[in-house]
């Protein structure tokens, strides 16, 4: 059944929504302990004013700031716009709505992006092998 | 909800007083006045009266009593319209899909001050509530007629309104002869003064009913010549 929903369905944001969904579970599982012993990450859906998703974490019987800041810090990486979060005290749970940003593409995408591109040229390394041994490796040397 | 406070409303409710034996067992009662425990009473045994085996739990706040009611297969908003004139101190009624019951808040009789609260912005503007109601559209353009769009985008945008900022409800929509037969999924929760929005576009929205076992909200469009010979629609003053 279609979303009613502002979001689209790419690639990208699929690709967004299972890395944060993977973080958020790692992180939820080391503080799985005691009283929360059996914390769970459910993925509620999709939220309808933006690209993101909404995470919620269950059986959280004990809740101190060191345990929110991780997830907070857990949902601060360069693919998330922003996000919220909201305490359910009926329920034990914590609901985090997050919004992705969009994808980056071109000459904006990494500011070391311009590497990859020199890395990968060939003159480079005969640059270098000149510098190193410029009587073996220099053409104009030779003569 | 108190662990400890919860009823079945079969054995509440037919005994003549709701006093418990041992207030200790029940003590989310103890602090409560003769009037409120009326009250709870009197919406337990309304509700009962529409699902035999529902369980009850009392949460007592300084300002509400709030209700939650387990185990009802289904809701129709016709029972809701029951349950919420059954009291006068009923504030508000919500429907957790995802928990598969219902919240009844009922106000105490001790009464603070009103404060106003400031409406907030809910970021949701018509372009967008428009330009995502015509996306859905156009995925359902061999089903909606073109004299039916206009009440069609008015009931997604009911939808719309009601999820913004929460999780998105798929919404499936099918042509059963003339009307249309609309079934939303996914939905977290929802209030009983939204779905009296959804009803209010008129007598051609009807049969509203939640499943909470299948959690999913369904109710039907009927085609009617009110609308498509109409100008605008017009929203029914009750």
């Amino acid at each position: 059944m279609p979303l009613l929903s502002v979001s689209e369905d790419s690639a990208y944001h699929q690709q967004c929504k299972k890395r944060t969904y993977a973080n958020l579970t790692d992180v939820v599982q080391s503080f799985s302990y005691g009283e929360n012993a059996d914390m769970l990450v459910l993925e509620l859906g999709t939220p309808t004013s933006g690209d993101g998703i909404i995470l919620e974490v269950q059986n959280v019987f004990q809740l101190n700031e060191s345990m929110l800041q991780t997830f907070r810090i857990v949902l601060d990486l360069p693919h998330i716009d922003h996000f919220s979060n909201e305490i359910n005290f009926d329920n034990n749970s914590i609901v985090f709505t997050i919004y992705f940003g969009k994808a980056e593409s071109g000459k904006n995408a990494k500011c070391y992006n311009w590497a990859t591109t020199v890395l990968w040229n060939p003159l480079l390394y005969f640059a270098v092998l000149c510098l190193w041994n410029p009587e073996r490796y220099f053409p104009l040397a030779q003569w | 909800m108190e662990p400890g406070t919860v009823f079945s409303t079969s054995s509440m409710v037919n005994k003549s007083s709701i006093v418990p034996v041992s207030p200790e067992k029940m003590h989310s009662f103890g602090g409560l006045e003769e009037e409120e425990r009326r009250a709870i009473q009197i919406v337990a045994k309304k509700v009962k009266s529409i699902h035999e085996g529902t369980m009850f739990s009392t949460k007592t706040l300084p300002s509400r009593v709030i209700i939650k009611f387990v185990g009802m297969p289904f809701v129709t908003i016709e029972d809701l319209r029951l349950i919420n004139i059954s009291n006068h101190r009923i504030r508000s009624m919500q429907l957790m899909v995802n928990q598969g019951s219902l919240l009844v808040e009922v106000r105490r009789k001790t009464q603070k001050p009103v404060i106003k609260k400031r409406l907030e912005s809910s970021g949701l503007d018509k372009a967008t509530l428009r330009n995502t109601v015509t996306k859905f559209l156009s995925s359902h353009a061999t089903v909606v007629r073109e004299s039916d769009k206009r009440v069609v985008n008015a009931v997604l945008e009911c939808i719309l309104r009601w999820t913004w900022k929460k999780a998105a409800a798929e919404v499936e929509c099918t042509r059963d002869g003339d009307n249309y037969k609309f079934k939303v999924e996914k939905l977290q929760c929802v209030r009983f003064r939204q779905l009296e929005t959804l009803c209010d576009l008129g007598d051609y929205v009807c049969d509203l009913s939640l499943n909470f076992n299948t959690r999913v909200l369904s109710f039907s469009v009927l085609r009617t010549n009110a609308y498509i010979q109409d100008g605008q629609a017009k929203r029914r003053k009750t």
